[in-house]
């Protein structure tokens, strides 16, 4: 009986249209992130360039050397027409021209000039990429010449006298190696696309379930079903599963963009500590479950007092506004931190559970995770069956739950 | 023995009174009917026979069993079909069939093949409920009413957006459905539908049954040659009382 009504929600649920727009979605992140991948390989790769040295010193070739070091050189001599064509014809992005007093100048103790002839190809993000990788090849054969003219061993330790290394504490869990700005550049992603992702998945579960519930009752389906020798209980679950189900396969599929989207920001360097265990993972999962169900279980009230489709979409406001408050709370700050009414209503919105769970597992707040499971799952009970309540009243036909006549009338 | 036993019957919707002690029986076997103008309390005791509302006051209860207490297994029992109703319209006709013959205990091969006799939609089974007229949903809805083969059924409205032959060939179904032990509680407004179909009739008026009785019976108490004229001096004389 489950399975028949199961089977019937998950195929109102699965229209084409949601179908395509969400795989159209998908590849969207997939594609972006594809081309990120791209413009990031591009800005690894040795720059090409071309070497014109007018002057032919000992200093002029220490440049040339430790430029050819980290690129690619399509041409060292002395005619600079050649040269440029050299590189254009390689795709390359600079000719570095040493003037002829180059060698004489720094020796004479002043500062001398090198000319940079920049190939631009165009003008968008990734054409300059190459370019910005040039300057740093720069800067190290600047180094190189100060280094040089220093002389002696200290020579690198005067240019370069401190190194800091960066160790963390957050709360309790100490990073090593990494400084505060670094491990916000790498949790920043996820802090803006999990709660995004979370806030998503609820959504279009949650409206889902509610157009299904509109609809039914748009078309009376909902009071022929209602006298059908079916429990009220089997109808709430199999509405439940059926948008949880699909809601959970659509996000699915929005990962695997997000995913293909991320990689190239993430695949630089994981740090190890901020890393979970499987055991963490499944309850990270778990909370995800029960906040989807949670929400679900809130649109399941909302889609009863909504009576026709055009409104339904309305009825999803609140559940995403919810949604929005603990996802922009979570955002600007962790959990721990937050004032303590702040911390009620955090925690008082189910969504925010799976945003912060990650985070709370890494500080070994695992109590904490714990706890919002449980209420979550407190949550969601108590609102199905308040569900399956309204379903079993006059309610779910006629609107009206216990207006203040009715009241007064049972007592009298 | 009666199937369906209403008592003193009020329901209570927000402030108003919308039924004021409304008592009939429907006996095994014939077809009752409802008639009364709109807002009269006709789809509030349908659907309280039907178990989807609750009485407010008196007893309701349909094959002896009480409408509040032992509403899941009079549902095994019972096929409703709702004023205006639907089917889901993203299945087929015949899709919907097996998706409520699903429900019930007896073989859905069999249900659906009678299903598909009774609806008379012949090829068009096979098309989306989306793509039915209004009559075709409708014979659709009393396919599945009857497949299940119902001790009662409960009809609000049944033939209203019928074309003529259709409302005919319906009424011809349901006649003949009697036979085989369906006992049948309508609610209607055509008057004609209601003589030729209906073994008893109550008028409900503003929440009270006000006239009932066969249709010969009726016409004779009030010297009249239709039920219509019946219909019009009863809410004449209940309205002015
Ligand atoms: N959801 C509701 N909320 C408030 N009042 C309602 C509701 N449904 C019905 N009523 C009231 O109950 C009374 C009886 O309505 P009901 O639908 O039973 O009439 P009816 O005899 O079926 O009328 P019609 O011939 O128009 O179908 C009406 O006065 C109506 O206003
Ligand atoms: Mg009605």
């Amino acid at each position: 009986m489950f399975w028949k009504l199961l089977k019937k929600e998950v195929r109102e649920l699965i229209n084409v249209g949601v179908v395509v727009s969400i795989i159209v979605l998908s590849i969207v992140y997939g594609s972006l992130g594809k081309a990120f991948e791209g413009t990031m390989k591009e800005a690894t790769k040795r720059p090409v360039v071309g070497i014109v040295n007018l002057d032919g010193g000992n200093l002029s070739w220490l440049l040339v050397d430790a430029v050819s070091g980290v690129s690619e050189v399509v041409y060292v001599g002395d005619n600079v027409e050649k040269a440029v064509e050299a590189v254009k014809e390689r795709n390359g992005s600079a000719v570095l021209v040493v003037p002829e007093d180059f060698s004489t100048k720094l020796r004479g103790g002043t500062k001398a000039t090198v000319e940079v002839k920049w190939i631009m190809k165009g003008t968008g993000l990734g054409d300059t990429i190459s370019t910005a990788v040039l300057s740093s090849v720069i800067e190290g054969a600047k180094k190189s010449l100060s280094a040089q003219l220093l002389g002696g061993e200290n020579a690198w330790t005067i240019l370069e006298p401190i190194e800091i290394r960066h160790s963390t504490y957050i709360r309790d869990l100490l990073v090593e190696g990494r400084s505060p700005s670094e491990i916000q550049a790498m949790t920043s992603m996820q802090n803006v696309m999990v709660p995004l992702l979370i806030q998503m998945v609820i959504v279009m579960t949650g409206s889902s379930l509610i157009t299904s519930l509109a609809m039914e009752k748009e078309n009376k389906t909902l009071e022929t079903l209602l006298t059908m020798p079916v429990r009220r209980e089997t109808i709430v679950a199999s509405k439940l599963v059926a948008s949880a189900v699909t809601g959970v396969v659509f996000a699915g599929i929005y990962m695997v963009g997000f995913y293909t989207y991320l990689k190239p920001f993430y695949k630089s360097s994981p740090i190890p500590v901020l890393q979970l265990s499987f055991g963490d993972y499944v309850l990270v999962g778990l909370s995800l479950f029960l906040s989807i169900l949670s929400g679900l279980s809130l649109c399941m009230l909302l889609g009863l007092t909504s009576s026709d489709t055009k409104s339904a979409g309305l009825f999803t406001l609140p559940v995403s506004l919810l949604g929005l408050i603990s996802m922009f709370i979570n955002m600007f700050k962790d959990f721990p931190n937050l004032s303590l009414p702040l911390k009620v209503l955090v925690f008082a919105i189910p969504f925010s559970h799976p945003m912060m769970a990650q985070k709370l597992l890494l500080y070994g707040e695992k109590a904490l995770v714990v706890y919002g499971l449980i209420y979550m799952a407190a949550f969601s009970i108590t609102l199905m069956a308040f569900s399956v309540k309204l379903f079993n009243s006059d309610y779910v036909l006629l609107g009206r739950p216990f207006t203040i006549g009715k009241l007064i009338d049972k007592r009298s | 023995m009666s199937v369906v036993r209403v008592e003193d019957l009020r329901k209570v919707i927000g402030k108003r009174e919308v039924l004021k002690g409304i008592s009939f029986e429907v006996r095994e076997g014939e077809i009752f009917g409802l008639i009364g103008p709109n807002g009269a309390g006709k789809t509030t005791t349908l659907r309280i026979v039907a178990t989807l509302l609750k009485p407010s006051g008196g007893r309701v209860e349909v094959l002896g069993m009480d409408v509040e207490r032992e509403a899941d297994r009079i549902r095994k029992f019972i096929s409703y079909i709702p004023e205006e109703a639907g089917a889901y319209r993203n299945m087929s006709g015949i899709e919907y069939l097996r998706f409520v013959a699903g429900f019930y205990e007896e073989d859905v091969g069999e249900m659906v093949k009678r299903a598909v006799e009774i609806s008379g939609l012949g090829d068009r089974i096979k098309d989306k409920v989306a793509t039915y007229s209004k009559g075709m949903v409708r014979k659709l809805l009393l396919a599945r009413a009857l497949m299940v083969q119902p001790k009662l059924a409960i009809l609000d409205e049944p033939t209203s957006g019928l074309d003529v032959l259709s409302a005919r060939e319906v009424r011809k179904m349901l006649k003949e459905s009697t036979k085989n032990g369906l006992t049948i509680l309508l609610s209607s407004h055509n008057m004609l539908e209601v003589e030729f179909l209906c073994d008893r009739i109550a008028l409900i008026y503003d929440g009270r049954i006000v006239e009932e009785g066969t249709p010969t019976d009726l016409k004779e108490r009030y010297g009249a040659t239709n039920i219509e004229e019946v219909f019009e001096e009863v809410v004449k004389c209940s309205g002015s009382s």
